[in-house]
């Protein structure tokens, strides 16, 4: 009867699983919504780089796992918060390469809509490497320790 | 679902899977293969990305992080201003909060250098015998990490990683490829010296990866696994009936726990322990190699001896298809005071005993496995977790640089005498941050001569793809041949 426990079980996760993407969905849509008014203003904490940081890990994820709805979701999410990163740093002295790092995310996580709408997840890959490793250099010189 | 029914589930699933294995040996079936194989062997080999250009890999890790400035990286301007401050311009964009603070730049008195070869590599009087091989070589002097404390550098340098739970490269390897060798392990870690390796084997676990693909430690001494040996008393037959008899328990078992991996790897151990009692002595019994191979490898000098030792042991195992081996620098035999390459203080006394370890057996290793034909076919990687600043620390030593430092490697699908990237004119950080190679893009590189694509070598851990080289990673292309 294991077995049989087994096959159930894995049916309810498999389930499970689908209503939780479109919980996260609809989480990350609300939030969408949200960022909106975050982005009308220049305040940056390190609740929006944690949140930055964990986008940009499931944008990773979601790439690889040739999840599209998904990943957009979060590049665009990535888009929107980079342009709130780009004005913070834009109104502070002495940051001309944070602002260009910025523009050079806001720049990838576009790219990377695009690339999965082309279906082109390899693009996208790389494109969200290079987007990883701008947030790396840009902390190399900002993040405190 | 009744009895019968249940039956036929099982006997279907089962054909299934035999189905499945079949495709594992038909080319182009590579990832039903590859799931395939796991379910019967996780170990079984798996075909890679694309053609690859070396079967094994050496790890060379420089425990304690040598000074690249006193080896490899010549800085004329350095050996002028030494005695002086460090000019700001230089010190622009990174937090120097090492624990000595900046001091004076700092350039030892009985340092000289020479170049060397066609490809013209400078290398210092400490390296002698591997300065020979300059044109078998492929320099990044342009290495960059995270600087924190060794422990930490070191998980990075080795999982990608500053927190445990991420697997080490290695583990990472065995995973994508599996095993070359079925009475080997696919993954070794050889070190010399009285203690286990700093911070242990957190540098080659297998993290989230199933526990079957983690590095196994082989200790120095004739008996290179702890517990390995059969007890005298008990005959070779009685071993395996009692071996039959535990697996097919612990399969019993296994059935009821798929999900463990733990209870498969130490299924496979038991099996894989019994095979090894005869293949891992073999593996590193240096008794049927020439005195001038041993020779070669500084294996007759006090201090070279035991690390020779251990890379004599890592060319058998690459010439027994062991994919991934990783070679931690310890300390010669008897030698206390000196442990590492961690010279804060007395730099010339330091880095006198460990480049006299291990120049010579590095150099007898590049030169062993040209001559055995097996450098086209396996990549030689000289690391560690960091490096050394220009400025002085103690009066004598040098304190850590994660800015700007030199790392080599040696072997298959490389441009061979070749530099890339640099330092700037004293040697503090990467000249042009757009040559910097992290650790990340150095795994990155390692998988693609290995044949694997880093952004597709994945595990699904807790519903999220994860890869060897986190969210970063570049392939260093400008290296490859």
């Amino acid at each position: 009867m294991r077995n049989y426990v087994g096959v159930v079980r894995l049916a309810n996760i498999s389930r499970l699983r689908s209503a939780l993407r479109l919980i996260v969905i609809a989480i990350s849509s609300s939030f969408l919504i949200s960022i909106t008014s975050v982005a009308e203003e220049t305040e940056m904490d390190m609740d929006l780089m944690q949140n930055i940081e964990d986008t940009n890990d499931s944008l990773s994820s979601n790439i690889a796992l040739g999840e599209a709805d998904a990943a957009i979701a979060d590049a665009k999410m990535l888009n929107e918060l980079f342009i709130v990163v780009e004005k913070h740093f834009a109104a502070q002295a002495d940051s001309a390469e944070a602002v260009d790092l910025s523009k050079k995310s806001i720049k990838f996580s576009s790219e990377i809509v695009t690339f999965i709408e082309q279906n082109d997840f390899d693009s996208a890959a790389n494109a969200a490497t290079d987007l990883s490793r701008a947030c790396k250099t840009c902390h190399n010189f900002y993040k405190e320790d | 679902m009744d009895n019968k029914s249940r039956r036929d589930f099982l006997k279907n699933s089962s054909l299934g899977v035999g189905s499945a294995a079949l495709a594992g040996v038909i080319p182009g079936l590579n990832v039903s293969a590859a799931s395939a194989a796991e379910l019967i062997d996780p170990l079984a080999p798996k075909d890679p990305h694309f053609p690859a250009k070396i079967k094994s890999v050496i790890w060379l890790h420089q425990n304690g992080a040598p000074s690249t400035l006193d080896l490899y990286d010549y800085k004329p301007e350095l050996v002028k201003q030494a005695g002086k401050g460090v000019p700001d311009s230089f010190l622009k964009g990174i937090k120097t909060s090492t624990q000595g603070g900046v001091n004076e730049l700092f350039v030892s008195n009985k340092r000289s250098w020479k170049q060397y070869g066609e490809s013209g590599a400078w290398f210092s009087d400490l390296l002698p015998n591997l300065a020979q091989h300059a044109d078998k070589l492929t320099f990044i002097k342009s290495s960059v990490t995270i600087g924190a404390t060794h422990d930490i550098s070191i998980l990075k340098l080795n999982t990608g990683d500053l927190n445990p739970g991420r697997p080490s490269l290695g583990a990472w390897t065995s995973y994508a490829l599996g095993s070359a060798n079925p009475d080997l392990p696919p993954y070794v870690v050889l070190y010399n010296g009285a203690s286990e390796p700093r911070a242990g084997s957190v540098n080659w676990n297998s993290g989230f990866l199933p526990a079957v693909y983690q590095g196994t430690a082989f200790r120095p001494g004739d008996s290179p696994i702890y517990y390995l040996d059969r007890p005298e008393l008990r005959s070779a037959s009685q071993q395996r009936s009692s071996l039959d008899l535990l697996n097919r328990l612990n399969k019993l078992g296994a059935e009821n726990r798929p999900l463990d991996t733990e209870l498969k790897a130490r299924l496979r151990s038991y099996d894989l322990a019994d095979r090894m009692q005869v293949a891992a002595p073999e593996a590193v019994d240096l008794s049927k190699e020439t005195d001038a191979t041993k020779k070669l490898y500084g294996i007759d000098d006090a201090t070279s001896s035991s690390y020779g030792t251990s890379l004599l042991r890592a060319r058998r195992l690459v010439e027994r298809g062991v994919r991934f081996i990783q070679v931690v620098s310890g300390a010669p035999d008897g030698e206390t005071e000196i442990t590492s390459w961690d010279a804060h203080d007395d730099l010339d006394k330091n880095h006198g005993l460990m480049a006299k370890m291990v120049d010579k057996p590095i150099a007898g290793l590049l030169e062993d496995l040209k001559s055995r034909g097996l450098l086209e076919t396996t990549l030689v990687v000289w690391t560690s977790e960091f490096s050394r600043t220009p400025w002085g620390e103690s009066g004598t030593g040098r304190d850590h640089n994660p800015w700007g430092y030199t790392q080599w490697m040696a072997g298959g699908g490389l441009k061979a005498g070749f530099t890339y990237g640099g330092t700037d004119e004293l040697g503090v950080q990467v000249a042009d941050k757009d040559t910097a190679v992290d650790t990340y893009d150095l795994h990155a590189t390692v998988l693609h001569l290995l044949g694997l694509n880093h952004l597709k070598t994945t595990f699904i851990n807790n519903g999220r793809s994860e890869r060897p080289t986190v969210v970063f990673g570049k392939v260093v292309k400008e290296i490859l041949a």
